[in-house]
């Protein structure tokens, strides 16, 4: 059981990290887009 | 505030994990009492009801845009499909190998789990329509809208068929400690949480992805 634990806690580590480089990856590429989008007057 | 999200659901279900694999697991079935499959109800249920709440999300979304027109919750509501198959997907993987570890058959037609096949295939019918129909963007949206209203239909099915129908599926679950208790609520939280998340990362993509298509066409 303790393997088990080991082994989910592991797999979730890493979805939490892919999860945290994605929100950076779209908060990036909302501030470049919101940058270039054409002011109103 | 999506990162203090995303840092939440980490704790809450790194914690779910390890009370649920140590001091609150649940004993295996009397033909084996030592095999951990019954742990799967701690990953079981919460993906159950997470699947029935992107349908909802998906419901609210597709009449808001029937209503409005909004593109945004059109994205919204693909985003929220994505999410759905993804949490249906590990409800019918989880409930299988739980089913063979408890009753030894991987599948069998029973209403739960005909309702439940129905709102995974009913989530990739949705995602199949999408992107087959032809014409504008604004059809094809409003046809997706009108299907997923219909396809609601589904949720109220599975609900009565896990309540009110006779079934070898379980109704409920009655816990036989504080730790399975506190697990349980955790990993439940812990899923909202990370359905909610997922929902938000992807639908934001979704939006900055048409945003940067329409600057190309223009």
């Amino acid at each position: 059981m303790f393997y088990l634990c080991l082994s989910f806690s592991s797999l979730w580590l890493v979805t939490f990290i892919y999860m945290l480089f994605l929100d950076r990856r779209i908060r990036d590429m909302s501030k470049k887009l919101k940058i270039r989008e054409p002011k109103r007057p | 505030m999506r990162r203090l999200l995303l840092v939440v659901t980490f704790l809450l279900m790194f914690g779910a994990i390890w009370i649920a694999l140590t001091v609150g697991a649940i004993k295996g079935p009397p033909a084996n009492p030592d095999s951990p499959v019954r742990n799967i109800f701690y990953a079981h249920v919460p993906s159950s009801i997470c699947s029935l709440i992107c349908f909802l999300v998906l419901l609210v979304v597709s009449i808001g845009y029937l209503y409005t027109g909004r593109p945004v919750l059109d994205l919204v509501a693909l985003a929220a499909v994505e999410v759905g198959l993804l949490f249906a997907t590990v409800l019918n993987a989880t409930g299988s190998i739980f089913s063979r570890g408890e009753w030894g058959v991987w599948w069998t037609p029973t209403p739960r789990l005909v309702t439940s096949a129905i709102l995974w295939f009913l989530y990739v019918a949705y995602l199949i329509l999408r992107s087959s129909l032809p014409g504008s963007a604004q059809r094809r949206a409003r046809i997706c809208a009108v299907f997923a209203i219909i396809a609601f239909l589904d949720v109220p099915l599975v609900i009565i068929s896990a309540r009110f129908i006779p079934d070898m599926h379980r109704a409920s679950f009655e816990f036989t400690s504080t730790w399975q208790t506190a697990a349980f609520v955790m990993s439940m939280m812990a899923t909202v949480l990370l359905a909610a998340t997922f929902i938000w990362l992807r639908a934001d993509l979704l939006i900055s992805e048409s945003k940067l298509q329409e600057e190309i066409v223009l």
